[in-house]
């Protein structure tokens, strides 16, 4: 994020003070791998848009560019996050929209969507519009409801799509649960297509997850914690594409953490089903080796699975190769919780 | 001085081959102590250990309780019914709360993997893990251990092969580590579906038929299959574990050699284990029982910071 040197804080653009239509960001590493771009030099923008990058050097600016410094800082576009947990309504005590929209700005975010397990479940049109209003009221990062797949994301009975879309919902999710039943899938990435919005699923198959910690491996066995085998993401994530595949939907798959599910999605995508996928940070920088010594934190920061080594590597391939088109955070605030 | 175990024994993994023959040493002369008529020396006089069982557990309990009151340490027994626990408290605010009456040690039993480290990292009194959920049970491993030493003399070379519910079972890892760092070769025999997945990255060898663990085996250390665990779907039937699996007379007569029994309690008879087996001829049940309060008594008395080489003198001062 760019700041003035001088001033500390950038200005709000509300001052009557000569009023520069254009601003330079000038020295600053800039990074758009849209544009293949990773180089040093000046921005200009015009009315809020790119007008112009000048590569290093010494251009001089008249008094209608407003130029500010960004020697030694980094210049992008502003990230998306496709999967973030903003709490609210229900568990304001953990995180609200507006703590959410801001921390994301803060984070070089210029846009959230939030995922729709919250208490209530934001499963109609009312409650997507109480997010998309709460999220306004923020004045952050743009906040992009997602609605549920089904009532109360119990799995069951279809929620109402099409008002949540007219409500503001950006895509259909019962995030947090995996959505265990084939037919409810089927049904909601056909259902869905009227719509245009990806289906998102949180890729768990729920019997052989059931009670697991962590990465089924050596790790678990040692440290006496359930496991759950990466087969449980993975069945899901081939069940979602072939689904997508019969459908024409388009399946979105949360949180991929092991090797086999990059394999399938190349799979998927190779014969042009409508499949995308995103992975977290921490997938990619940490291994299940974290959770020795029974840290805690490193237990409740995923709820899948922190992956081994070899499998993390393959997930950073992935990045590299682009099979995946988006990308998260993962962003998730929980309660720290002793055991009792 | 600082302990030679350090502040807890949260596990036999981290401890060396060293520190665990220093605790089987220091055992031999408290196993005399329990053969008095007046079973009682003033090693830990003045010492307040709190026994915080949160499961339900008679043999490691008593077994503590035993060998506290036998080193006349003062002693309180915590459970989980009864206590604060049930009004939602914590664990670490129990333990705080106790502490905060000047306690000296803690030994805990907890359904919770990892609980006991936990709950070290928190307090600054001693904390003796007696089994954290499907983690360790380093006493009881330690009991094993020297059960095998007392009838093979050293571990080194000697096959021992755990048998049945590995997968959940404490008593199996603490027996995996401890053999293996003093040198034995180690096998595990039970059906798939309860052994872990990685189980061959323990460094043990694996045996998919009963048969073929007895005749590999100079001891067999027989867990107890939990009756749950049919119901949570990993054995068809209890039964069908007794013929497929149960350690029975008729399959020890056809070793070639033999093999000393262990079962580290309860036991199921007619499950894993056969009568005529546990209260047969090479069956050291009741020895790793009556191990188990010397073991302990090693464990509290190096922990508490006794000098190993005063153990043999420390049982001296006796009040008899």
């Amino acid at each position: 994020m760019a700041r003035d040197r001088e001033g500390g804080t950038r200005e709000q653009g509300t001052g009557k003070r000569n009023d520069p239509t254009r601003v330079v960001l000038r020295g600053g590493r800039v990074v758009d791998p849209s544009q293949r771009l990773d180089a040093t030099g000046d921005l200009v923008l015009s009315d809020g848009k790119v007008e112009n990058f000048w590569r290093a050097g010494d251009t001089t600016y008249g008094d209608d560019y407003r130029v500010v410094d960004c020697d030694g800082l980094v210049v992008s576009p502003g990230f998306i996050d496709v999967h973030c947990h903003l709490r609210e309504p229900g568990r304001e005590d953990v995180e609200t929209i507006a703590t959410g929209a801001r921390a994301a700005a803060v984070g070089g975010f210029t846009a959230v969507c939030a995922m729709p397990n919250t208490q209530p479940v934001t499963d109609n049109q009312a409650a997507v519009g109480f997010v998309l209003r709460q999220g306004q009221t923020a004045n952050a990062a743009r906040v992009h409801p997602i609605g549920a797949i089904s009532l109360g994301q119990e799995g069951k009975a279809l929620a109402e799509f099409g008002e949540m879309v007219g409500a503001g919902a950006v895509a259909v999710s019962d995030d947090g649960r995996p959505v265990a039943s084939a037919h409810l899938m089927r049904t909601a990435l056909e259902y869905a297509r009227t719509f245009g919005i990806p289906v998102a699923d949180h890729c768990e198959e729920p019997t052989l997850a059931a009670g697991g910690a962590m990465n089924e491996g050596i790790v678990s066995a040692r440290l006496g914690l359930k496991g759950i085998p990466s087969e449980a993401e993975e069945i899901m994530v081939i069940r979602d594409i072939l689904l997508a595949r019969r459908t024409g939907g388009h399946v979105h798959l949360c949180h991929m953490s092991t090797k086999g599910s990059v394999e399938l999605i190349r799979w998927g995508k190779e014969r042009g089903i409508r499949v995308t996928a995103e992975a977290c940070p921490h997938h990619l920088s940490l291994t299940e080796d974290v959770v020795n010594g029974y840290n805690t934190n490193a237990l409740c920061a995923t709820g899948p699975s922190i992956s081994s080594r070899r499998t993390t590597r393959r997930t950073t391939t992935m990045r590299r190769s682009g099979s995946s088109r988006t990308r998260l955070t993962g962003s998730s605030a929980w309660r720290r919780r002793w055991p009792s | 001085m600082t302990a030679p175990l350090g502040k807890d024994l949260l596990a036999l993994e981290p401890l060396t081959p060293e520190q665990i023959r220093l605790i089987l040493d220091t055992a031999e002369p408290f196993k005399e102590i329990s053969e008095r008529a007046i079973k009682k020396v003033p090693t830990l006089r003045g010492s307040t250990i709190v026994n915080l069982f949160f499961e339900a557990s008679t043999r490691t309990r008593i077994s503590f309780e035993f060998a506290e009151k036998r080193l006349s340490a003062d002693t309180v027994n915590v459970g989980a019914s009864g206590s604060s626990v049930t009004k939602g408290e914590t664990l670490v605010d129990t333990a705080r709360n106790l502490e905060a009456m000047r306690i000296d040690m803690v030994v805990i039993r907890h359904s919770a993997s990892g609980a006991a480290q936990f709950l070290a990292e928190r307090i600054e009194s001693n904390v003796i893990n007696a089994g954290d959920g499907t983690h360790e049970h380093p006493t009881q491993g330690l009991l094993d251990l020297l059960t095998l030493r007392d009838h093979f003399g050293t571990l080194e070379g000697r096959r021992v092969c755990i048998c049945g519910d590995v997968l959940h079972s404490r008593v199996a890892r603490s027996n995996i580590w401890g053999l293996k760092k003093l040198g034995a070769q180690v096998g595990v025999c039970g059906p798939r579906s309860l052994l872990p997945n990685a189980v061959s990255e323990l460094g043990v060898e694996v045996f998919d038929r009963i048969e073929a663990a007895i005749e590999w085996a100079e001891a067999l250390n027989v867990l107890r299959l939990q009756l749950e665990r049919m119901q949570g779907g990993y054995i068809p039937s209890l039964r069908e574990y007794n013929r497929v699996f149960g350690v029975t007379r008729e399959r020890l007569e056809r070793a070639p050699r033999d093999i000393l029994i262990l079962h580290p309690g309860p036991m199921n008879r007619g499950v894993e284990i056969d009568s005529d087996v546990a209260d047969g001829p090479h069956s050291v049940i009741l020895e790793q029982v009556t191990n188990g309060v010397a073991v302990r008594m090693a464990v509290l008395y190096l922990l508490a910071g006794g000098p190993p080489e005063l153990a043999e003198a420390a049982k001296g001062g006796s009040d008899r």
